[in-house]
């Protein structure tokens, strides 16, 4: 019987792929030629600007509006990288891109080396190189990406996924994520974050928050029962999240209604309690009751290099359309109902 | 392998209990609860609050709604203060009378491969499909065309033609439907003189839903009438491409004319036909296969005038028959001292008594029209079931051994050499990975199995000789838990 374990944990909570900000490839070029170092010289150490790599959003728009796609509560946006077009996984709890392995085993891996995260943490990046990502009238050329196993996301949610987009491809603009309409409306910013646009068209949020922490991800404060807690803004997560070592106080504001226990890969377990969370602040708005797992998250804060709480992913996002300005280092949102 | 089934068609039966649609808007306490459990998370500890004063059963089915493991809660309950499992050190304590406290630390995020990148947080497919409302599909068997200006849809000799009129300063407008996976960057559409947005492509007869992209805004066809909820929170467009005409000729002092058909129900109501100089008709798209009809003329039912095929309807009467597909003729040559030859298969629920073939020179012949997919078949010469002779491809073992018929494959399995192996299967997603799969045949260098397979993502493997192996010639697989891969192939 050849079964793909995915097929039977009923739920699936990964982790977020290491990143070390910016990489820099040291490229050590000995000449072989005529023009040979003297015996004890050092190397001249090169920096060629072509493998310093980072997203550059290119395209002839001031603003842009991408639709975006459903499987299950996951977002999907569709691109075409070197030729092959597909879905991608909007992902802003992610960095950059990354590539499901399956369609892309060809690529060569640039280096395939132990990395250091920010904390030491350790980790095995795959990273190979796209020479054009296509997404509409958005193009990337020499684009940098990881490469993953995404299979599981396919088999759960019967959709072909070349990868996930994340949220470093993006981060430059002024995002307007609307879940409402399936819509990702991006908005090029000046030096200070301000809109190239029509100046009327700006967002009008209900609320306004300062971003928390490193520039790589999205954190808000929110609050729980009068405690201060720190939650990521993540589409790629279908539910809301709370951490398990948050206060007391905190997860006995959670109706506990089930609990899994999760075996992934290898011999890995995980506890995942399902329920309802009651009394969430975010900004403005009080939440009645939302969807959310209680579930480890400390291993999340180690690799973001800053405290999480808890996600905010679709069964928050739902409820509202979220402005990212990190120029202006701000969220907005303006929220959708009265409800709650 | 069968534990952790069994396992997991437990917790999607709970999860369809306590994942009732609206459960997370409702406030549930479940102190309140006499046969309660409640669960909570304490200190970085999982806490099991149990209220004793319930019957046992009661109580096995709180807990396993907690996932609590049976023999855990069993020997808490006979006053085992530590359990030592896999999952870690559950700690009982009887607080007083009628409570039990069931208590274990959380620990920390155990998954710690560092190979693992992707961050996508999933909720379970039973879970997801109480939050969608996700309904089974229907198959829809036919359809006619709701549009309010003809102009926005039409479809002649294969060509689908969309039109769609923008606003005056709409800058960019995109096809996307089940005709092209839903994408969003494949068809976009051009702006005629007139102002309209249009795309003309090629399309089977079929039933499509669809949506324009305008400016990046998606949008249902204003202009058509046919729309269905989607799992996003809204509703697409949905068109047909016809493959057939019904005509009735004369009858043209008649006020009403409608069709019944096997289809649609025997629906006397709907759909109406429409009047022409020389009678009535309706163009309208059907699924393939045989359907048995008849006309209503202002409340009077009867059969097609001009139709070929008519059979008594058994109360009497005549139904007509049309059928939308190629006639395949299942043939067994031989047995010519045989009384009575039938077919049965999964395509009539394999009734015996139904499809009797009829005696040619050389053997016994039956025609049949059947809609692109894969049947199991056999014959039954005088109560003798057999495989059909002539036919290489064969599902199952010893007697549970059916031929397989596969009507308009869309796909050919195809292993190169090999040319020893005594027999080669082909096993997947698609028919339960069974062992027995479905078998190849030796054809030139190759071994093949042309198969009709659904939309969508299929993995598979091919068995040689009990030996499971990658499709060699296939670039794409993926990994599994064996840490052997799966090939994997998308229909679409």
């Amino acid at each position: 019987m050849k079964r793909l374990s995915s097929l039977f944990s009923p739920f699936i909570l990964k982790k977020r792929r290491l990143t070390a900000g910016v990489w820099l490839v040291l490229l050590v070029v000995l000449t072989d030629s005529g023009f040979g170092l003297p015996d004890g010289s050092s190397p001249a150490p090169l920096f060629p600007d072509e493998i310093i790599y980072r997203a550059e959003p290119l395209g002839d728009f001031e603003s842009l509006t991408i639709p975006l796609k459903r499987a299950g509560r996951l977002l999907l946006i569709e691109a075409t990288v070197d030729g092959q077009n597909g879905n991608f996984v909007f992902d802003t709890g992610a960095t950059g891109l990354v590539l499901n392995r399956t369609y892309f085993r060809d690529y060569h891996a640039m280096n395939q080396e132990t990395a250091n995260g920010i904390t030491g943490q350790l980790g095995v990046v795959e990273r190979v190189k796209v020479d054009r990502v296509d997404i509409g009238g958005l193009y990337y050329l020499r684009q940098t990406a990881d490469m993953a196993d995404l299979g599981h996301i396919e088999n759960q949610r019967g959709a072909k996924i070349l990868g996930l987009f994340g949220f470093d491809m993006i981060k430059a603009f002024e995002i307007e994520i609307d879940f409402g309409n399936n819509q990702l409306r991006l908005h090029r910013t000046d030096k200070k974050g301000t809109r190239l646009d029509d100046q009327s068209l700006r967002f009008g949020g209900d609320c306004t928050l300062p971003v928390v922490g490193r520039r790589d991800v999205v954190i808000v404060e929110g609050e729980i029962e009068g405690k201060k807690l720190q939650f990521c803004i993540d589409t790629g997560a279908e539910t809301n999240a709370l951490s398990s070592r948050a206060d007391d106080e905190v997860l006995n504001q959670v109706t506990i209604t089930r609990r899994s226990t999760l075996r992934g890969a290898g011999s890995s377990r995980k506890e995942v309690l399902f329920g309802s969370l009651g009394n969430l602040i975010i900004g403005s708005r009080k939440f009645g009751s939302l969807d959310v797992v209680i579930t480890p998250l400390n291993h999340l804060s180690e690799v973001y290099g800053t405290r999480i709480d808890g996600m905010l992913g679709f069964s928050f996002l739902e409820h509202c359309v979220v402005c990212i300005n990190l120029k202006k280092k701000e969220v907005a949102f303006k929220f959708l109902d009265n409800e709650n | 392998m069968k534990i952790s089934m069994k396992k997991n068609i437990l917790i999607i039966n709970l999860l369809v209990w306590v994942l009732a649609p609206g459960l997370f808007a409702q406030k549930i306490n479940p102190a309140d609860d006499p046969n309660g459990i409640v669960c909570k998370v304490e200190g970085n500890r999982l806490v099991f609050d149990i209220d004793l004063r319930q019957t046992l059963a009661n109580l096995y089915t709180q807990a396993s709604r907690f996932d609590i493991d049976t023999a855990v809660l069993r020997q808490a309950l006979s006053g085992v203060p530590a359990i030592v499992t896999a999952d870690g050190l559950w700690t009982s304590i009887r607080p007083s009378d009628g409570k039990l406290i069931l208590s274990k630390d959380l620990g920390d995020d155990s998954s710690k491969e560092p190979s693992i990148q992707a961050d996508v947080i999933m909720i379970d497919d039973a879970w997801i499909r109480s939050l969608l409302g996700f309904e089974p599909v229907s198959m829809t068997q036919w359809g006619v065309n709701q549009l309010n200006d003809p102009v926005a849809f039409t479809y002649s000799d294969g060509l689908a033609a969309f039109s769609f009129k923008g606003g005056r300063n709409t800058k960019k407008v995109f096809l996307s439907g089940t005709f092209n996976n839903w994408s969003t960057m494949l068809t976009p559409m051009q702006k005629n003189e007139k102002g309209w947005w249009c795309v003309t492509l090629p399309l089977k007869p079929g039933e499509y839903e669809y949506k324009y992209i305008v400016d990046g805004a998606w949008t249902t066809d204003p202009l058509n009438e046919l729309k269905r909820p989607n799992n996003a929170g809204s509703e697409n467009s949905v068109v047909y491409a016809y493959n057939h005409t019904f005509k009735l000729k004369g009858f043209t002092k008649a006020r009403r004319v409608t069709l019944a058909a096997s289809f649609n129900g025997w629906n006397p109501r709907s759909p109406r036909m429409n009047k022409t100089d020389e009678g009535w008709e309706l163009d309208l798209w059907v699924r393939e296969g045989t359907h048995a009809y008849k006309y209503v003329v202002d409340g009077e039912w009867m059969a097609d005038p001009g139709a070929k095929v008519n059979r008594p309807d058994g109360a009497g009467n005549a139904n007509s028959f049309m059928s939308i597909g190629d006639t395949l003729f299942f043939k067994l040559w031989g047995f010519p001292g045989a009384r009575r030859v039938m077919v049965a298969g999964n395509f009539n629920v394999w009734n015996r008594e139904e499809l009797a073939m009829t005696k040619i020179s050389g053997g016994w012949q039956l025609p049949y029209v059947l809609g692109p997919g894969m049947y199991e078949y056999k014959f039954i010469v005088d109560g003798n079931w057999i495989t059909d002779p002539d036919n290489p491809f064969t599902t199952g073992n010893g007697d549970a051994t059916n031929s397989i018929l596969t009507v308009k494959p869309n796909y050919v399995f195809r292993l190169h050499g090999y040319e020893d192996a005594r027999e080669v299967m082909v096993s997947g997603s698609f028919n339960g990975w069974s062992k027995s799969g479905y078998r190849m045949v030796r054809k030139g260098d190759n071994w093949i199995f042309p198969i009709y397979l659904s939309r969508g993502k299929h993995s598979y493997k091919f068995v040689v000789d009990g030996k499971w192996i990658l499709d060699p010639d296939n670039k794409l697989w993926e990994n599994n838990q064996y840490d052997t891969g799966n090939s994997i192939l998308w229909i679409e």
